[in-house]
C-alpha cells in the first residue's frame, strides 16, 4: 500500500509545487486539500501517513487543523509539516507546541522538502 | 517543475485570480477607509493573498514580483496586526502595486519584459510608507482567556481578540455540531449570521459525539451584552459559553443552553470530491465542440440509414427501433452541444472589476473625478467574448473619460454634481447579451456630426438633411472620420471607434449610440451569448462563397469534367474505385443555375461510408476559422448552418454539411425511384 500524504494549501501552485518535489519518493500518493475544511472532510476516507499544511488558510488556521488533529486518537500520531512563511514566530512556537514535527518556510527548496518528507515516511510506524 | 510550461500556466492563472481578488478587495478597503470603518476580515484575506503570490513567485524564480509582493504583505501585516494606520497615500501606492503585479504577469505570459525601474520606485514608496507611519507596538497584553484555545490561535487571531477586548466587547465560544459530510453549508451560515452581530475571531473543530459528526468552537466578539446573546441563541442547537465581558446582574457567570441532540442526519458518509472547479484551455473546448460536430454529421449518415431501413423494410422492428434511437441520439447531441456552450460562460463581472482598477487610474490623470457603477455582473458571456471585449470595452470607456466627462469646474457650472458617473451595465436579451456603457457627460452634438460629414464629403448637404439622427450618429463610425481638430467639434467621439466597430463585429455583435447634448452619451454593445469557433473552407460556387466546416471533410481532390461519370442519371465520381454521388453546391442552392462548364473543379468528400457525398464547388479559397452566427428562425434554409462575417470577405453562408447530406441523400432516393 503506498503512503499516504495530505498536502493542504488554498494556493493551487503551491500544492503543485509540494506534489511535484515529493512525487518523485517511491509508493507516495499525494491527496490535495484547498483549505481546512477540506482536510477535516478527507481525513476520515483513508489513513494518511503524513500531513504537509499552511498555517494562514480562509476558513480554520493551519493551527487550529493542528489542534484538531492532535487531539484525535485517531490522527494524533500522522507527523505532520509545517509549511508556511517566516512571517511569526509566534505561530512557530504554537505550531510546534502543539505537536508539528517541523516548520519549513516559503519559498521552499524542493530537495529539503523531499528530504523531511522521505524522513517522516521511512520512520512512519503503519501496519 | 517537472513541466516548466504547465506549471506556468497554472502559477499564471492563480496569479491573475489573486489579484481580480487582490483588487476587489483593496476596492473594499478604499471604501471602508472613506467611511472610516475598516473590515478586519477584508484585510485579512488581503494579506493572505500577497502572502501566497509572495510564496508562488519566489518558487517561480520572479525576484521582481516576490519582492513587490513580500513588500505589500509587510504592509497589509503591519495593517492587520494593528501596527500601521491606513490612509489614502498607502492606499494609492497599494493600488498602483497591484496594477505593477497584474503588468508583470502580463509580461510573462507574453514572455516580454517588463520595465523594473517602475517596480524598485514602488518598492521604494512602500518602504518609505511603511517607516513613516509611526509604528504601534503590538502589545501582548495576557488575556485571561483560557489557555487551551489561547494556544490554538495565530498571531493575528490573538490580535484581533486583544483588540476586541480592548473595545470592551463579550467574548463568547459558541459550539455547534454539524454532520461531517455537510457541515460547510451550516457553519457557514452560522458564520455569517454571527459576522452580521459580531466578529468570529477563530474557528476551533474537534470530534464531534459521534464518528459522523464535527464540533466546532466559535470563538466570537460582540458589543451585545450576555442576555441578548442568550436571547438569540435560544432553541437553537448551540452551546454558548461566556468567555469575557459584561455580565448582567441577573444574568449568570455562564450562560450554558440545555444541550438537545444536533439534528442527526441519517445519509452516509460519501465521498466527496476535494475541488469542485477545473481549469481548462479553452482550445480544448473548442476542439471538443469540433468534434460534437462531427458526431452530429455521423448522427446524419444514421438518419439516412433509418429512411433506407424505412423504405426497403417497411415498419418492421430494426427500422422502428433505429428510428427511435436516432431521434434519442439526436436529442442528446443537442443536449451536449448546449452544455458544451454553459461550461464556456463565465460571469461578467470578471471583466467589468478590470475596469475598476482602470477607472481609478485614469482619473487620477485626467483630473476628473469618476464613479464607476456596474449592474448585471452575474450575467454570462463565452469566455472568448469576455477575452475579446476587453479592449473595444476599454476604448469606449476611455473615450467616455477623454471626451465625455467634463472636468469637475465646468460640472459644476452647469449644475451637474462634481463627480461624473459611468454606468457600466449587462443583462441578457434572448440569445444575446447587451452591454451598455453610459457617461452622464457632454454627450454629442448631433449637428456637428452632421455638418463634418458634409465637410469631409461623405454626403451632399441636401441629402445630409434627409438623414434621421441615429444615421447621422453612424458616421462616428467611419474610419478617420473623427480627428484631432474634430475633438472640440463634436465632443470628440470617435476616436478610433470604427476599429471599436469592426472589433464587435467580429465577435457578431452590434454596437449602437444614444446621446443627449450636455446629458451625456449610451454606447450599447448586442453580443451572442456564445462564439463556438469552427475551422472552415472557404469555397466559390457559381457566383457565391461559402464557408464549410471542416470537421466532416474526408479530402479535397481536383475534378476535371470528364471525372464525373453519370450512371444510372445520376453523376457520381468515382474514388479509388468507389462510386461517390456528386452534388452540385450551386446548383444545391439554385436548382434553376445553368451550370458553366469549367476547365477545373474541386471535389470535397464528406460524409461516411454510405453516405458519402462529392460536393463539388468551383474552387477552394482558403482555411478560415470561423464565428458562426444563427439566421434566425425566421429564415430556415436546407444546408444553411448560418452566416458569418469575414471582414474583408464580407459575409458568408455557412454550409450545414450534415443538413445537406441528409436532404442529398432524399433527393438522390426520390430521383432514382
Amino acid at each position: 500500500m503506498p503512503f499516504n500524504v495530505l498536502v493542504v494549501d488554498d494556493s493551487a501552485t503551491t500544492r503543485a509545487m509540494i506534489i511535484s518535489a515529493i512525487e518523485v519518493l517511491e509508493d507516495t500518493r499525494v491527496v490535495e486539500a484547498n483549505n481546512g475544511f477540506d482536510a477535516l472532510r478527507l481525513l476520515p476516507l483513508m489513513p494518511f501517513d503524513l500531513i504537509i499544511t499552511d498555517i494562514n488558510m480562509p476558513d480554520i488556521s493551519g493551527l487550529e487543523l493542528i489542534n484538531f488533529l492532535k487531539k484525535n486518537p485517531e490522527h494524533k500520531n500522522i507527523p505532520l509539516i509545517i509549511l508556511s512563511t517566516e512571517k511569526s514566530e509566534k505561530d512557530k512556537e504554537r505550531g510546534l507546541v502543539l505537536g508539528a514535527s517541523e516548520y519549513l518556510v516559503k519559498p521552499f527548496d524542493p530537495e529539503k522538502l523531499r528530504m523531511v518528507v522521505e524522513k517522516y515516511l521511512k520512520t512512519g510506524k503503519r501496519q | 517543475m517537472t513541466e516548466p510550461k504547465n506549471d506556468l500556466n497554472e502559477f499564471l492563472a492563480e496569479v491573475e485570480d489573486i489579484v481580480g481578488e487582490m483588487t476587489n478587495n483593496l476596492i473594499k478597503l478604499g471604501e471602508g477607509v472613506n467611511a472610516g470603518q475598516v473590515d478586519p476580515d477584508i484585510l485579512n484575506s488581503i494579506f493572505r493573498s500577497a502572502h501566497t503570490l509572495k510564496g508562488i513567485s519566489g518558487m517561480f524564480g520572479l525576484t521582481e514580483m516576490a519582492t513587490l509582493s513580500h513588500k505589500m504583505e509587510d504592509i497589509f501585516d503591519s495593517l492587520r496586526m494593528g501596527r500601521l494606520s491606513i490612509n489614502h497615500a498607502i492606499m494609492d501606492a497599494l493600488f498602483e502595486a497591484v496594477d505593477l503585479i497584474n503588468g508583470l504577469m502580463r509580461a510573462k505570459a507574453k514572455g516580454e519584459e517588463f520595465g523594473m525601474e517602475r517596480i524598485a520606485v514602488i518598492i521604494a514608496r512602500l518602504e518609505q510608507l511603511t517607516g513613516a507611519s509611526g509604528t504601534v507596538a503590538s502589545r501582548s497584553k495576557g488575556a485571561d482567556i483560557d489557555k487551551g484555545i489561547l494556544g490554538v490561535l495565530t498571531e493575528y487571531e490573538e490580535h484581533r481578540l486583544q483588540e476586541n477586548i480592548k473595545a470592551g466587547h463579550t467574548i463568547f465560544l459558541i459550539g455547534a455540531e454539524f454532520n461531517l459530510t455537510v457541515f460547510d453549508e451550516g457553519l457557514t451560515e452560522l458564520t455569517t449570521y454571527l459576522k452580521s452581530v459580531g466578529e468570529v475571531i477563530a474557528t476551533l473543530p474537534s470530534t464531534g459525539k459521534s464518528p459522523e459528526m464535527l464540533h466546532f468552537d466559535l470563538l466570537f466578539s460582540t458589543h451585545l451584552d450576555v442576555a441578548s446573546v442568550e436571547d438569540k441563541f435560544r432553541g437553537k442547537n448551540l452551546v454558548v459559553k461566556l468567555m469575557k465581558g459584561h455580565v448582567r446582574p441577573q444574568g449568570g457567570g455562564d450562560v450554558t443552553e440545555t444541550e438537545q441532540p444536533s439534528e442527526a442526519r441519517p445519509e452516509e458518509a460519501t465521498v466527496r470530491s476535494v475541488s469542485n472547479t477545473v481549469r481548462v484551455d479553452i482550445k480544448k473546448l473548442d476542439s471538443i465542440m469540433n468534434t460534437i460536430g462531427e458526431l452530429s454529421q455521423l448522427k446524419a449518415s444514421i438518419t439516412q440509414i433509418v429512411h433506407r431501413l424505412r423504405l426497403e423494410m417497411g415498419f418492421t422492428w430494426p427500422a422502428i427501433e433505429l428510428a427511435r434511437i436516432d431521434k434519442n441520439l439526436e436529442k442528446r447531441l443537442k443536449e451536449l452541444r448546449e452544455r458544451m456552450i454553459e461550461v464556456r460562460m463565465v460571469p461578467v463581472h470578471q471583466l467589468f472589476d478590470k475596469f475598476t482598477r482602470v477607472i481609478r487610474k485614469l482619473s487620477q490623470e485626467t483630473g476628473k473625478e469618476i464613479e464607476l457603477v456596474t449592474s448585471g455582473g452575474d450575467t454570462e458571456l463565452d469566455k472568448l467574448i469576455i477575452e475579446d471585449l476587453a479592449d473595444p470595452l476599454m476604448h469606449i470607456i476611455r473615450n467616455a473619460i477623454d471626451h465625455g466627462i467634463e472636468i469637475p469646474a465646468d460640472r459644476d457650472k452647469v449644475g451637474k454634481p462634481m463627480a461624473g458617473t459611468i454606468n457600466l451595465k449587462a443583462y441578457p436579451q434572448g440569445n444575446h447579451v447587451v452591454i451598455e456603457v453610459e457617461d452622464d457627460g457632454a454627450g454629442m452634438n448631433v449637428e456637428a456630426i452632421r455638418k463634418k460629414a458634409v465637410a469631409k464629403g461623405l454626403i451632399d448637404e441636401v441629402s445630409s438633411q434627409t438623414l434621421s439622427r441615429q444615421n447621422i450618429l453612424e458616421f462616428i463610425f467611419i474610419p478617420g472620420f473623427s480627428t484631432k481638430d474634430a475633438v472640440s467639434e463634436v465632443s470628440g467621439r470617435g476616436v478610433g471607434m470604427d476599429v471599436v466597430k469592426k472589433n464587435i463585429a467580429h465577435m457578431s455583435g452590434t454596437i449602437d449610440i444614444d446621446t443627449e447634448e450636455g446629458k451625456g452619451s449610451k454606447i450599447i454593445l448586442t453580443l451572442p451569448i456564445t462564439l463556438a469557433i469552427i475551422q472552415t473552407l472557404v469555397i466559390a460556387a457559381g457566383a457565391r462563397r461559402y464557408a464549410m466546416p471542416l470537421a466532416g471533410t474526408q479530402e479535397i481532390i481536383d475534378i476535371h469534367p470528364s471525372d464525373i461519370k453519370t450512371m444510372e442519371k445520376k453523376e457520381v465520381y468515382i474514388l479509388r474505385g468507389r462510386t461517390i454521388p456528386v452534388l452540385r453546391l450551386e446548383q444545391f442552392f439554385n436548382p434553376a443555375a445553368e451550370i458553366k462548364k469549367r476547365a477545373a473543379m474541386s471535389g470535397i468528400i464528406v460524409g461516411f461510408a454510405d453516405s458519402m457525398l462529392c460536393i463539388l464547388v468551383d474552387s477552394v479559397i482558403s482555411e478560415q476559422d470561423v464565428i458562426i452566427k444563427p439566421l434566425g428562425r425566421l429564415l430556415k434554409v436546407p444546408g444553411i448552418a448560418g452566416a458569418t462575417d469575414l471582414g474583408d470577405l464580407g459575409t458568408l453562408l455557412v454550409v450545414d454539411v450534415a443538413g445537406i447530406i441528409s436532404v442529398a441523400g432524399r433527393w438522390m432516393r426520390e430521383r432514382a425511384a
